[in-house]
């Protein structure tokens, strides 16, 4: 029994902890549950669950310092639970070290592919993630030795830069780099306000890659914090 | 209105002169002697004796000597300025008369008869005529300053039109001030200082009634030419008329505003009453439907118990579109002002769009097309999100068709159109008036759950709209359905 993957919920709402943990169980995950954010600290460090789903209103502490105070002794999966409307606290809560965010409010396909998303991630920590050998999601293929890209078989021709964008997302498949993030690794330049070069740059991309622009399958924009490329979940 | 107006400009024509000398009228210089006009004098003095002296010798009677010289001195008084140049002019024809022509010849008698006549009637003329021609000629140069300045007062007001706020209505007046008096004059509002180290001539208030709006500061180097109170008078004009398009401007802004709050009031009770109303209904439903469950669950039965969880859940779905237009609404309730536009790729956010209604709606069809070309406008992107969102889900519900939703986005040059359209059955005539009103949709169009709230969707999506500075319009499709358009600005407006 113990062999179970331990996830912990941190939510002040009961009825949204009981609705999670239960979708949860039927998927064969063992729940921990914290109501405040001194608990939850307390919970991750004694019992290490695989995964922890914070919510960032908390009672007593602000989610954003749980976050900070965790990993500063751990690296466990952290999935930030927000609001639509609160782009700023999703991308401070990704730069400060969340794996990934879901959107409140959520429905249970949504919320059980990111936690496999994320636990997928933590099963191959990023310094293993050497950007060698043959990378495919969907029709979408990096052969990373010959620095090709191919969608449904056939080449696709990116610049330098545009195949650089496009590994380094491939290497986080599933979760949302920001744009800072993306940029700081790109062209080195760390904080900057504007980040239009880059988004010309995954508009290009997006013609290269995807057949309609504003249907896109391997790349999602989530407005205002980052890109996606989209994990068809094998 | 402004910008209709922008288009219609008028003017006068001026006629194609330069700007006129600056004359100084005090009286001293109407006697002052230049080189110029003397030496034409002389020019022309020295013609009327060759011509006198000509007649003289071909002709005994020398009558026509005093009528040369009255010529001369008339020709003399209206070629030059002021009076003394005439003045010389009849005395040294006189004395030239005496020397030149009367007997006898080359000496002067002044005993001779009739001479104090020839030489007072000379004098006479070379007045009048000096004066006429004065007076003419201030009077010429007193109209080509009017049209002058008119044309000015005319080239102000039009530029006034083009702009529409404060710091545009001062820096064109001061370029008008800088240009009139050749140096360079500046604008400070009421409240701000000029720097110290500035060397002011003058100060002119810009006020209407008592009310200040701030002041122009004419710097030093104009102290000189403002002893001219033509050149004065003239700043002082173009300084009312800057006060006039400034009181202008903050009345225009003023009911704007006003304008905007009472949407914004309008908007919010409409919302109230929907919250009041609307919400009520589906509470009451998922209220029912759990207790039901809850109750007698066992004797219920999976069908109809499954039945009961499903509308608890379709009415959850609409609480939770309610509660996303409420927040919407915050965000802009406090004007166009309060809410921050980034520039964002419309792909995107029409991306993100679709993504959320096909994550609510994973059976209904939607084809979107966008430009080729990157766009890149500013927005608010939740909002305009928002926008889509509803349009797209109010095409599902009312359309009635299997038929696909089409979302169009056009690059219409210096703005982007988004384009929403089903192949339903369209909308009643009557209703298109007042669609975007926030009045909730007719009672006999209320087929199910789903339509309520709608008129709320597509007022927020209005107010949503006027915030961006854009426009959104319906109509009916030639063939069959509704489709909505919407217009956001590819710049951001100046104001606000």
């Amino acid at each position: 029994m113990n062999n179970k993957t331990t996830l912990l919920i941190v939510e002040d709402d009961k009825a949204i902890v009981h609705f999670i943990s239960s979708i949860l169980s039927v998927n064969e995950y063992r729940t921990l549950y914290a109501g405040t954010g001194r608990e939850a600290i307390a919970l991750i460090a004694s019992y290490r669950p695989d995964v922890v789903l914070l919510d960032l209103g908390l009672p007593d502490i602000d989610g954003l310092d749980v976050l900070k105070t965790v990993r500063q002794w751990s690296e466990v999966p952290i999935i930030v639970v927000s609001a639509r409307g609160r782009e700023q606290e999703k991308v401070q809560a990704l730069d400060l070290g969340a794996d990934d965010y879901i959107t409140k409010p959520f429905g249970t396909a949504e919320l059980l592919a990111r936690i496999r998303t994320a636990l997928r991630h933590s099963a191959r920590p990023e310094g293993m993630n050497m950007p060698t050998g043959r990378f495919k999601t969907g029709e979408l293929e990096i052969d990373f030795d010959r620095r090709l890209v191919m969608v449904e078989g056939r080449d696709v021709h990116l610049t330098q830069i545009e195949y650089k964008i496009v590994t380094l997302i491939a290497q986080h498949i599933g979760r949302v780099l920001t744009y800072d993030y993306i940029i700081q690794q790109i062209w080195g330049v760390h904080h900057t306000k504007d980040n239009q070069i880059l988004r010309v740059n995954m508009a290009n991309i997006r013609r290269k890659l995807e057949k309609n622009p504003a249907e896109p399958r391997y790349i999602l924009t989530e407005v205002g914090v980052g890109y996606r490329m989209v994990d068809d979940g094998n | 209105m402004n910008r209709k107006l922008k288009r219609i400009r008028t003017g006068v024509v001026p006629a194609e002169t330069p700007l006129p000398e600056m004359e100084d009228d005090r009286l001293w210089r109407k006697f002052r002697l230049e080189w110029r006009p003397l030496l034409e004098s002389l020019g022309v003095l020295v013609l009327a004796t060759g011509a006198a002296a000509l007649l003289d010798s071909l002709f005994e009677q020398n009558n026509n000597v005093s009528i040369i010289y009255t010529l001369a001195v008339v020709i003399i008084a209206s070629i030059t300025p002021g009076y003394i140049y005439g003045i010389i002019a009849s005395i040294i024809s006189v004395v030239g008369v005496n020397y030149f022509f009367a007997l006898p010849k080359f000496a002067f008698n002044f005993t001779q008869t009739g001479y104090p006549i020839t030489f007072a009637s000379l004098l006479v003329v070379s007045i009048i005529m000096s004066t006429l021609m004065t007076r003419y000629r201030e009077m010429a140069h007193i109209a080509q300053m009017r049209e002058l300045r008119t044309k000015a007062l005319y080239d102000l007001t039009n530029e006034f039109l083009a702009v529409d706020d404060a710091e545009s209505f001062a820096q064109i007046a001061c370029e008008h001030l800088s240009r009139v008096c050749d140096a360079k004059t500046c604008y400070a509002p009421e409240q701000e200082k000029l720097p110290e180290d500035v060397p002011i001539c003058i100060a002119l208030p810009v006020e209407v009634r008592s009310h200040r709006f701030g002041t122009i500061y004419v710097p030093q180097q104009t102290c000189a030419a403002l002893a001219n109170e033509g050149l004065l008078a003239q700043m002082k004009m173009i300084v009312s008329q800057l006060a006039l398009a400034l009181e202008r401007n903050q009345l225009i802004q003023e009911h704007r505003r006003v304008q905007l709050q009472a949407e914004a009031e309008k908007m919010r009770s409409n919302l109230l009453r929907a919250v009041s109303h609307d919400l009520r209904t589906p509470l009451t439903s998922i209220q029912g439907a759990s207790a039901t469950i809850l109750e007698s669950g066992d004797q219920l039965g999976r069908e109809v118990s499954g039945q009961l969880v499903k509308d608890i859940h379709e009415n959850a779905q609409w609480l939770i579109r309610m509660v996303e237009n409420l927040l919407s609404v915050t965000r802009i309730s406090d004007g166009p002002a309060a809410i921050k536009k980034e520039p964002e790729v419309v792909e995107e956010v029409v991306a993100q769009a679709v993504g959320q209604v096909r994550k609510r709606f994973p059976d209904k069809a939607i084809n979107v097309r966008v430009p080729d070309e990157m766009l890149l406008i500013p927005m608010d992107a939740m909002l305009i999100e928002q926008v889509l969102i509803n349009l797209t889900e109010n095409a599902f519900f009312h359309a009635k068709t299997a038929e696909a939703v089409e979302v169009t986005v056009r690059d219409a040059g210096d703005s982007v159109a988004f384009e929403v359209r089903d192949h339903g059955a369209g909308i009643a005539q009557e209703r298109m008036g007042t669609i975007f009103e926030g009045i909730g949709a007719d009672p006999r169009d209320a087929g199910g759950d789903a339509h309520r709230g709608m008129g709320i969707g597509l007022s927020i999506c209005r107010a949503i709209l006027r915030a961006h500075q854009g426009t959104i319009s319906v109509r009916n499709a030639e063939d069959s359905g509704a489709v909505f358009e919407f217009i956001l600005p590819k710049e951001e407006a100046g104001h606000e």
